[in-house]
């Protein structure tokens, strides 16, 4: 392997079974800082799978996932999972007001250094374009897009090191996805970025594709 | 001190009579429960005579290591309850539950003897076996509703779990909503209970302190620390079987295991 200092995660041999079928199984892929990756694929290609790869949501059968150099798995979990924030496809914002989904991980040890801004947030709102909803709108009252952008606000208060997005455009519609690749692949409020997408928009703003197909990764550009 | 009135063998058997009246019943509204009726009668009244038997000579002999053979056999057949109950199949449980129980009962139970009431001698079987059975029953109780709870919640809710613990969430934090909720849930039968106690019936130890001879008034404490007693150990048996099931169905990476 040759050694590179901006690689961040690097995954070597992998093969990852489910209910003992094969998922996933590849010789090596890489990610440097930086980055904005997208992976493509057809559906059940095992895209979401290969997400959780980076933060240890799904752990391999077989091979090593590093991060800067460390191996999984890592001895405090919860330190590296704040650094690599998800938002997945359908976020949980649990079923109280905007304010308590916001705030709900300030509440772990981990982010306890870290204050949540108010204002920042509320600029936030403005730029993805949902400043019409109040702190004080239950969760409930929501729509998917809506949903889908405060958790992609959430992530980004919580000031990770890579933001993994899965499916972020999938709920929205042209437009709104245009705003999300503005907020977050234009203005890169997090460094790396690797997302799962099924649309050629958010792909071809991205830095860098990585295909899964039948199991076999392959990176495109 | 009186005793109270023997029942005579000839009228307990008159007594049985009254089961004629749910028996027609459940035969001519055809509820179907006759057989259920008959098998829970008989194992009660089997089951009674023989821990009558077995609790005459603990008492008479009252060795303090015959009490313990005992209690490890309730602790044994609570476990085996809360197994039956719960429906959870993990291979620890049977041994997590032991010593939950084991832990909770014997603590308090040691307080209450010790401390509290202090007979004469300190480990006088007459004393040991009925209240560490309370305390044992109830703290059973107190464990399945937890431990149900507990599992069902994180099973149905793993998306919630995951969305916790992804954002950087350790497993305590992860799992607290569920561990609160399955805690609460043990609690409340005995806060509710305590709150309308007296009220409607007297409760059995009291009404059988009473028919032996007892003061009310001795029966009225022995009551009231009974309940605070059947509190503490619930509680403390509630929260030790949830960390230990909790250490169980989490893995070293935080995930919830793919056997449940």
């Amino acid at each position: 392997m040759k050694f590179d200092d901006n690689v961040l995660f690097d995954m070597e041999n992998i093969e990852v079974r489910i209910e003992n079928k094969q998922v996933l199984a590849f010789d090596h892929i890489s990610a440097r800082s930086g980055e904005t990756l997208a992976v493509v694929g057809p559906s059940g290609s095992g895209k979401s799978t290969f997400l959780k790869l980076f933060n240890s949501l799904v752990a391999p059968n077989k091979g090593i996932v590093r991060y800067k150099g460390v191996s999984y798995p890592w001895k405090n979990l919860s330190q590296l999972r704040s650094k690599i924030i998800p938002v997945d496809q359908e976020p949980f914002l649990g079923s109280g007001t905007v304010l308590d989904a916001l705030y709900m991980p300030f509440n772990f040890n981990v982010h306890k250094d870290k204050k949540f801004d108010e204002r920042a947030t509320l600029e936030s709102f403005k730029d993805y374009k949902i400043d019409n909803i109040t702190f004080d709108r239950k969760i409930d009252t929501l729509s998917g897009g809506e949903k889908q952008r405060i958790a992609i606000i959430r992530a980004v208060l919580l000031q990770p090191e890579v933001l993994l997005l899965d499916e972020p455009t999938s709920a929205l519609d042209g437009e709104t996805i245009d705003i999300i690749i503005e907020n977050i692949l234009k203005k890169k409020p997090i460094e790396t970025i690797i997302s799962v997408s099924h649309s050629k928009e958010w792909t071809k703003n991205c830095s860098g594709v990585i295909e899964i197909r039948n199991g076999k990764i392959e990176r495109l550009r | 001190m009186n005793g109270a009135t023997d029942i005579k063998l000839p009228f307990m058997l008159i007594g049985f009579l009254t089961l004629a009246i749910p028996i027609t019943l459940s035969l001519i509204y055809k509820i179907n429960i006759t057989r259920e009726i008959a098998v829970s009668v008989a194992r009660m009244t089997v089951q009674l005579a023989l821990v009558g038997i077995v609790l005459q000579y603990l008492f008479k002999w009252n060795y303090l290591w015959l009490t313990s053979i005992w209690f490890i056999f309730m602790i044994g057949v609570a476990d085996f309850n809360i197994l039956k109950k719960t429906k959870i199949k993990i291979k620890k449980m049977p041994f997590f539950i032991f010593i939950s129980i084991t832990i909770s009962v014997t603590s308090i139970l040691a307080f209450l003897i010790i401390v509290v009431i202090r007979p004469t001698p300190l480990y006088d079987a007459k004393h040991l076996i009925p209240l560490g059975g309370m305390i044992l029953g109830n703290s059973m109780n107190g464990i399945s509703l937890a431990l149900e709870r507990f599992y069902s919640a994180l099973t149905k809710n793993k998306k919630e779990y995951y969305s916790y613990i992804s954002m950087g969430a350790n497993s305590d934090e992860g799992t607290a909503r569920f561990c609160k909720e399955a805690y609460r849930a043990a609690l409340i039968p005995t806060i509710s209970n305590m709150a309308t106690l007296g009220l409607v019936s007297l409760p059995g130890m009291m009404t059988g302190q009473i028919l032996g001879g007892s003061e009310p008034t001795v029966a009225i404490k022995y009551q009231i620390i009974i309940m605070i007693a059947i509190f503490s150990s619930t509680s403390i048996s509630a929260l030790l079987s949830l960390k230990f099931l909790k250490r169980a169905i989490i893995d070293k990476n935080d995930l919830i295991t793919d056997k449940i």
